[in-house]
């Protein structure tokens, strides 16, 4: 059986096991968030959204997916 | 003359900026900037619930691309705050 490789990953300050070599963009999807509509950091920095594809997941990433709410 | 208020090469023809929170939903926070003819309006930041996304969101009911998103930190008192709830 072909072994699954999994990285260890914080979303939105909570721990995350994900297989290995996903991409930032089809962690959003499956996740079902709309990247339109949100703002995407890894490891304190900001990602543009055109490179989103090629941004692999790595062990340890800190990812925070932030957007607007009412406030002010 | 038109009188425009110019923010970065964009022309605003309201100098009027209101807030979004304090509302009772979405529905009456874009009824009220609608009203108020307002072009900007400040939001605030804050984490993607990514379980729990039947929430519905600000930009369903204000449409980013008419009306100027002026993020704040309205509830926060330090940097990391603003990003972290």
């Amino acid at each position: 059986m072909k072994k699954i490789n999994k990285v260890k990953i914080k979303i939105n300050g909570r721990k995350r096991s994900i297989n290995s070599k996903i991409s930032l963009k089809s962690l959003l999807s499956t996740n079902k968030i709309s990247l339109k509509k949100v703002a995407v950091e890894v490891n304190e920095k900001i990602i543009n959204k055109k490179m989103i594809n090629k941004i692999k997941i790595k062990n340890g990433d800190k990812i925070e997916i932030v957007h607007f709410i009412g406030g002010g | 003359m038109d009188d425009y208020l110019n923010i970065s090469n964009k022309n605003f023809k309201s100098r009027l900026i209101v807030g979004t929170g304090k509302y009772k939903n979405f529905k009456e926070c874009s009824e009220a900037i609608k009203a108020s003819g307002a072009q900007i309006v400040t939001v605030a930041v804050r984490r993607v619930n990514i379980f729990d996304k039947k929430k519905p969101l600000l930009m369903d009911y204000i449409d980013p691309k008419k009306i100027t998103y002026l993020p704040n930190t309205a509830g926060c008192f330090t940097s990391s705050e603003a990003l972290k709830p």
